[in-house]
């Protein structure tokens, strides 16, 4: 079963820590990737911009519009995901425990319905 | 040991900004963080506390406390004055990440409208970041004397005019972005370029630049102006390793080693450039922005794309027709079509750029390097000899003496 750890953290959650904190974090986040694909469970990794850098695209009949945001309205905003192929929910969940930012934020797991890669382990 | 005076100079602005709200006034914070200064001084060479900021918070709030508590005993009235302060005393043990904004709130207090830009800058330069009169002098190119009168001017206006200490509302914020944006600009000037009494550069204000510009962004996310800021930051500051390899070294942009550049920090500003430029919207911050992302798309000096860069400072000389923009336009001019284009369209200046360039070593070092590149060995000696003599720090004064030494050899 194919899980998405999507990360959820408010707006500015980390600002304070120091360059040597930001680093560990990161380090934390190494090793658990080391981790993941030493048990082969390991698809993908993606850190996304902050809320502010968003463009939203819409089609409402034949009008196409392109706009800025969403920005972050609400008290938590998505800043990533990893794409984890596990046997079961609580593996993913042990995964997700050991994540720096559910210090911070919230982690969401959540099956995947359908994920295609031209490289990873899904391809055809 | 780290040492005591840096520290403090690190951790004033914060130390300020959150004392300032928890104690009700600008005056009022800046007399306890004095005092908690002078004993950090005796204390921390001895015991150097964990968290500075924190410390001398701490240590100013608790005499401010005991200033309160004795006067009460003589004066019944000054209970009012504890009593508006207590609410908000409390909160400050935590150091919540929440209080950095106090940053934030110090800068908007300082960028009133009420006061004029310049002072608004002055101002939360030397009371938001701590620089010396002499330095904001020199970051604006005018005698200290007049910065002082500026300050003076400046701290009155900001005292009669009873500016309250908050973040304005979301119809006044707008307004006050701009004071801001420069703000932050000057904030990472001093950081990303070599102060008089020091001889090497201060990462850290421009973190804390960064910092304010990206709280500006996140604030302000439909604002291509504020976008532009934070990319032109970002994309300097991604420079900075390269440019600091060595302390009193300067590394120019052409000697540095583009791995060193972060990578990271440059796709950062890459993406909120072009997402800033997709608006139309075009402004002084973009197009500096845009000039930095043309420097980091470069793979090689040579490869720079020099026309691009010198088409971009012509349009920001149309935003801001400074003597500076227009000493930049003449560079890249001149890498662009030749030294000879650039030394030509440097005698053209208007003469009132040329007034406040000639008191400024970085022209008489860009008239140097041209004429060194023609060949006029003499020329460029003098007008090296110059610049060394125009007061600029001490890295860019050895690097300038080193020059004069290669030139009078030959």
């Amino acid at each position: 079963m194919l899980y998405a750890i999507l990360i959820h953290q408010p707006l500015g959650a980390v600002d304070h820590l120091t360059p040597e904190e930001q680093d560990s974090m990161l380090a934390q986040h190494r090793a658990l990737q080391q981790d993941a694909q030493a048990k082969g469970t390991f698809v993908g990794a993606t850190q996304l911009m902050e809320a502010h850098t968003s463009t939203s695209v819409r089609r409402r009949g034949d009008k196409i519009s392109i706009e800025e945001g969403p920005f972050a309205e609400t008290k938590e905003m998505f800043i990533g995901l990893y794409l984890l192929n596990c046997e079961t929910l609580e593996e993913a969940l042990e995964f997700s425990k050991k994540i720096p930012h559910v210090e911070y934020g919230t982690v969401e797991v959540r099956p995947v319905a359908y994920h295609e890669d031209t490289a990873g382990p899904f391809a055809q | 040991m780290r040492d005591a005076g840096e520290a403090i100079r690190a951790a004033y602005p914060q130390a300020l900004a959150t004392l300032t709200r928890v104690l009700g006034s600008l005056d009022a914070g800046s007399d306890a963080l004095h005092v908690a200064v002078e004993r950090a001084l005796a204390r921390w060479p001895k015991e150097f506390p964990n968290n500075p900021v924190a410390w001398l918070v701490h240590t100013a709030r608790n005499h401010a406390i005991d200033q309160v508590r004795r006067q009460v005993v003589h004066d019944r009235f000054a209970a009012v004055a504890v009593n508006a302060a207590r609410p908000e005393v409390d909160a400050i043990d935590a150091l919540a990440p929440e209080l950095r904004d106090d940053m934030l709130r110090l800068i908007f207090t300082c960028c009133h409208p009420r006061l004029s830009p310049d002072s608004q800058v002055a101002l939360t330069l030397r009371t938001v970041v701590g620089l010396s009169v002499d330095e904001i002098a020199r970051a604006y190119l005018v005698p200290p004397k007049s910065m002082e009168r500026r300050l003076t001017r400046a701290r009155i206006a900001l005292r009669e005019a009873e500016i309250p200490y908050e973040v304005p509302t979301a119809e006044a914020l707008p307004a006050r972005v701009a004071a801001a944006c420069a703000v932050i600009v000057s904030l990472f000037d001093q950081g990303y370029t070599y102060p008089v009494d020091c001889p090497y550069l201060r990462p850290e204000l421009c973190a804390l630049a960064i910092r304010l510009a990206r709280l500006l962004a996140r604030m302000f996310p439909q604002d291509a102006e504020v976008a532009g800021l934070l990319a032109l930051l970002l994309l300097q500051h991604a420079r900075m390793a390269a440019r600091t390899v060595s302390e009193r070294t300067f590394v120019s942009l052409e000697d540095q080693d583009r791995s060193l550049w972060d990578q990271a920090m440059i796709l950062e500003g890459r993406a909120l450039m072009q997402r800033a430029l997709r608006r139309g919207d075009l402004g002084p911050y973009q197009l500096q922005g845009a000039i930095a992302a043309t420097h980091c798309a470069a793979a090689t000096f040579e490869q720079t794309a020099w026309d691009e860069i010198a088409a971009l400072y012509k349009l920001l000389h149309d935003f801001r027709p400074t003597a500076t923009v227009a000493l930049n336009q003449c560079v890249a001019v001149a890498k662009a079509h030749g030294a000879a284009v650039g030394l030509a369209m440097l005698a053209n200046l208007p003469a009132e750029h040329q007034r406040r360039l000639e008191g400024h070593h970085r022209y008489f070092a860009v008239r140097g390097h041209l004429l060194e590149e023609l060949g006029q060995v003499q020329s460029a000696r003098d007008a090296f000899a110059k610049a060394a003599a125009l007061g600029p720090g001490p890295v860019e004064r050895e690097f300038l003496e080193a020059k004069l030494r290669t030139l009078g050899a030959q």
